[in-house]
């Protein structure tokens, strides 16, 4: 094994040559695993998207929204995050709520397309189905990330309900509210 | 710039440069206080990886149908088990898509696989897949809706072969391993590793390290998928989503320009 300089930096060889340890290498280390006690959890509100045909208008109550909240303050120095995330609704059976999903980059909580032709065609609607969606017309989206020495967690979230017609005036799409529980590892390569 | 290695049995051992600030000895003793000073420190928890395997997974072909003139589109969703993680607790893990459309595709987050085939307005759509655990099972899931274009006979999604890499850490979702071991050396060096603070760092575990030089993945900083526009009142929906992240980029109407951030890191 050999013990090295260079540039400032310790390296450390092993006999085969192999690098064993290199300061000039970012070492990722942790400095908080976030969870307040059991489980940490924050929530977003439901939202309900409207629209009501009427006068031969669409009438819409469109959901578009931001919701960026604090979620623990962290070591100043963090720049990462990594670990879990379980979304739930309430009254509803999240699909995949049994799940800890992994926490980095941006999870999609929902995402739907509901028919936008305007007005909604008034012929031919079939048991159990609906009509064509043609472009999509819900998304929510959840993002954990460090910020000013806090963890943070994002949401970004429309709704838009399906075109409505003189058969059918009303429709509706709601998002209930969504539970996320994480358990998230921050820190920054040193 | 003077480095220091010092070793000492209240701390630990550490490496850092002692002339930013002027000589002070409490980066051995605090090393979260001087982020920018210390290079390494034993007493410092480095998560590392445990155990590593390749799932190979097919996501099903989908098709969309014409009923009475009009596309019906639906939504679909479904999981696969990949395998077991092997670990007592849910461990956090990273995984990446093995030769997906011609790399090697990190996982972070949700990540939309396809858009939906045909013209401009089937590609609003999207398949995505997120991975995650349930118990003892590693799982990946699936979920879609089948693009829709007015007047066209059907729309679909084919069959995908997907070969997953997963790493699974030794933190597990209650918390860190139990590294400390009074028996272990405080300093040991061998022809071929090191051991430094009684357990708590060992070159014979595989960590997560930046500027390598031989880098294989990523790690993100915040968002990877985006929403453009706003969503007005009119006809047609005036916003549109993006996926960006090292290159592998999918979007629907509108999209726009974002990208992800992300940190290269080598993995075992």
């Amino acid at each position: 094994m050999t013990l090295s300089f260079s540039g400032g930096n310790l390296i450390l060889t092993g006999n085969s040559g192999e690098k064993l340890l290199d300061t000039s290498e970012g070492l990722f280390h942790a400095t908080n695993f976030a969870t307040d006690t059991v489980d940490g959890v924050v929530t977003f509100s439901s939202a309900t998207a409207t629209t009501t045909y009427s006068g031969g208008l669409q009438l819409r109550s469109l959901v578009e929204r931001t919701t960026d909240t604090a979620v623990k303050n962290v070591e100043s120095s963090a720049t990462h995050c990594l670990g879990f995330m379980k979304v739930s609704w309430s009254g509803s059976s999240s699909p995949n709520g049994d799940i800890w999903f992994d926490a980095s980059g941006t999870s999609v909580d929902t995402f739907d397309s509901q028919c936008t032709i305007d007005p909604r065609p008034s012929g031919g609607f079939l048991s159990g189905l609906e009509n064509s969606r043609t472009y999509m017309t819900a998304i929510g989206l959840h993002t954990f990330y460090i910020s000013g020495g806090q963890l943070r967690c994002k949401e970004r979230l429309i709704l838009r309900a399906s075109t409505a017609n003189s058969t059918v005036t009303s429709w509706s799409t709601t998002r209930p509210q969504a539970t996320i529980q994480y358990r998230i590892l921050c820190g920054f390569f040193l | 710039m003077t480095m220091a290695l010092i070793h000492d049995p209240a701390y630990g051992l550490a490496v850092y440069d002692t002339t930013l600030p002027a000589y002070d000895p409490g980066p051995l003793a605090n090393p979260t206080a001087y982020p920018n000073v210390v290079k390494f420190h034993s007493a410092l928890q480095y998560p590392a990886i445990k155990t590593t395997a390749t799932y190979s997974a097919s996501l099903p072909a989908l098709t969309g149908t014409v009923s009475n003139g009009w596309l019906v589109g639906n939504y679909h969703s479904g999981r696969i088990t990949l395998g077991q993680h092997g670990q007592a607790d849910v461990p956090i893990i990273k995984a990446m898509l093995i030769g997906f459309d011609g790399a090697d595709r990190p996982l972070q987050g949700t990540f939309i696989t396809d858009v939906g085939a045909g013209s401009t307005e089937a590609a609003r759509f999207f398949r995505c897949i997120d991975i995650g655990i349930s118990g003892a099972d590693v799982i990946l899931t699936w979920r879609a809706i089948v693009g829709a274009n007015v007047g066209a006979s059907t729309q679909a999604y084919a069959a995908r072969s997907l070969s997953i890499k997963v790493w699974v850490f030794d933190w597990t979702i209650s918390g860190s391993p139990t590294l400390y071991d009074p028996n272990k050396p405080l300093l040991e060096l061998s022809s071929s590793r090191v051991q430094v603070g009684r357990g708590m760092f060992d070159t014979s575990r595989s960590y997560v390290r930046s500027d390598t030089g031989s880098e294989n993945t990523i790690l993100t900083q915040g968002a990877t998928t985006f929403v453009n526009g706003t969503e007005t009142n009119a006809a047609a929906p005036t916003w549109g989503w993006r996926q960006s992240v090292d290159g592998h980029t999918k979007q629907g109407q509108l999209g726009g320009s974002d990208v992800a951030a992300f940190e290269r890191i080598e993995l075992p």
